[in-house]
């Protein structure tokens, strides 16, 4: 891909992103109700690891300080997958509608249009609540420029990884068309990544949370890297998960797509 | 009353249908069930305790929320009445000799029935391993605690979802009752290890009575004596909203423009 399809390629999101926005606005009360239930959302975990650590100071190691660092990583992650694709809701409505018809024949890859088919604007609160948290326990922390740099890193790789998890579960859009539970299901296992998976004392679940679903890799490591210090070998698998995750999914996107028979024709 | 019992029979064929459905969001409650059991099993073995709860408890407390939020459980009822209103479903009801409401109702109805064997299985589960000597008579008053849930939970998600005759788009509503039962339900956490703001806010709101009255009633948190008071509000409280849905309902048709009916 040249610098000129990138270009291109930025030119569609934004007028995807400026599209969403325009229709979020169209309905103003509305958005301003979804912005506060946003907030609501938000508030749980918040609401969750004050009322835990009320009773205890740590969780496997993990002060009230550091647990709210793992939360927030999770906010910004959380919030950038619906802020940009809107939780990849393109390709299961697509497919059930038939609108993947359209996709397909454009001059643009397909993967990216169903992608960004959906923008969230609301959830970029869930981004600023992210930071806004971890600013407040920067002092708490060994805080230091290149741990923030490494921490973005780890933060741009769970990223791609959560990306790519979803997508590979909305791939079974193809077979299955109700894909209400697919939501559900990537909701209800990339949740579980805002406590500290360092919970898990059996190694084989531990092995298993950082591998064949790297709950481990999406807010629990970076937040270690921004409180410790960049270690090599994290850097490294999470990199590695981010590439293998990703070439993956879309590998798997492609194969459902050769098996896709559209809904409406 | 036998057009509700066919309509009963065919929420549950709807459901065998959409099986993979029904698994998959089984699946996702057993991830989330091991995740948390592991949470409180990491806390419990460094010595930590959480409020008065022994880890049996606690576990059993969350095993019991998510057989509430997978088999009686109405949140989608909001998203469902709002497409039917949106979709001009409605314009049917209009005409035909069938209760809007009434339809809804047994069609989740059936549901919940098919969906009830799914979660037996980690509930005898964990019997197995926290094995519980129940009292007849505190099994009975669970049965009425769940059947109080269904009809408020019903209700509340039924009323917000009718919030569509009103509002051109009611997709931010919905969210916000979601979240705000998740909060006040007791579902997310105990409402008694909340900090007392939340735990006053949560006894003046009808939430309570979706997981955390039920859940308190078999792990003796409530007591059988209390009971009573807890039955009555809830009565009250359904007959609120069910004369809240009807006003809603009643006011809402005169507004309704059928689009795609």
């Amino acid at each position: 891909m040249n610098l000129m399809a990138v270009k291109t390629y930025f030119k569609i999101w934004l007028l995807q992103v400026k599209n969403s926005l325009m229709q979020r606005m169209s309905y103003r009360f509305n958005f301003v109700v979804l912005c506060f239930s946003v907030l609501v959302q938000t508030s749980l975990i918040l609401i969750f690891v004050k009322a835990i650590f009320s009773f205890i100071d740590n969780i496997s190691g993990w002060s009230y300080e550091h647990a709210l660092l793992i939360a927030a990583s999770f906010m910004i992650i959380e919030g950038l997958i619906w802020a940009t694709s809107a939780y990849l809701s393109g390709v299961g409505d697509s497919i059930r509608r038939g609108a993947l018809d359209q996709l397909i024949t454009k001059p643009v890859d397909t993967q990216f249009l169903v992608s960004i088919w959906r923008a969230d604007p609301e959830d970029w609160i869930r981004v600023v609540t992210g930071i806004i948290i971890i600013s407040t326990v920067f002092d708490k922390i060994n805080f230091s420029i290149l741990n923030l740099l490494f921490y973005v890193l780890l933060l741009f790789n769970s990223y791609i990884i959560v990306y790519s998890f979803i997508l590979f579960l909305k791939t079974f859009s193809f077979w299955i068309i109700n894909n209400y539970s697919l939501n559900m299901l990537a909701d209800h296992i990339l949740r579980l990544s805002q406590y500290p998976t360092d919970i898990f004392f059996h190694k084989i679940i531990r092995i298993f949370f950082s591998t064949v679903i790297p709950l481990a890799f999406i807010a629990t490591m970076p937040a270690k890297i921004l409180i410790h210090g960049p270690k090599l070998d994290l850097i490294f698998y999470s990199c590695l998960l981010a590439f293998v995750f990703f070439v993956g999914s879309r590998k798997f996107f492609l194969y459902g797509l050769k098996h896709y028979s559209s809904a409406s024709s | 009353m036998k057009k509700y019992w066919t309509i009963f029979k065919l929420g549950i064929q709807n459901s065998v249908v959409y099986r993979m459905d029904t698994f998959l969001m089984f699946f996702s409650q057993i991830i989330s069930l091991i995740f948390l059991i592991y949470l409180w099993l990491s806390i419990y073995n460094q010595g930590g305790v959480i409020g008065d709860y022994s880890l049996a408890s606690l576990i059993s407390y969350y095993v019991l929320t998510g057989f509430l939020a997978f088999t009686v459980g109405t949140q989608f009822v909001s998203w469902m009445t709002s497409d039917m209103i949106m979709n001009g479903e409605v314009s049917n009801y209009l005409l035909k000799p069938f209760n809007f409401l009434g339809d809804i109702f047994f069609t989740v109805l059936g549901g919940m029935v098919y969906k009830i064997p799914f979660y037996l299985i980690i509930v005898l589960t964990f019997l197995y391993f926290f094995p519980f000597s129940f009292d007849f008579r505190v099994i009975f008053y669970f049965v009425i605690s769940i059947i109080i849930s269904i009809l408020i939970s019903f209700l509340i998600f039924y009323s917000v979802g009718l919030s569509s005759f009103y509002l051109e788009s009611n997709f931010g509503i919905n969210a916000l009752f979601s979240w705000i039962a998740q909060l006040f339900s007791g579902m997310f956490i105990p409402l008694d290890i909340l900090p007392e703001f939340f735990l006053k806010l949560a006894d003046f709101l009808p939430f309570k009575f979706l997981a955390f009255v039920p859940v308190s009633v078999i792990n003796g948190r409530i007591s059988p004596e209390d009971f009573y008071i807890y039955a009555i509000e809830g009565l009250i409280w359904i007959i609120m909203l069910f004369y809240l849905s009807q006003i809603l309902w009643k006011r809402g048709i005169i507004k309704y423009e059928s689009y795609g009916g």
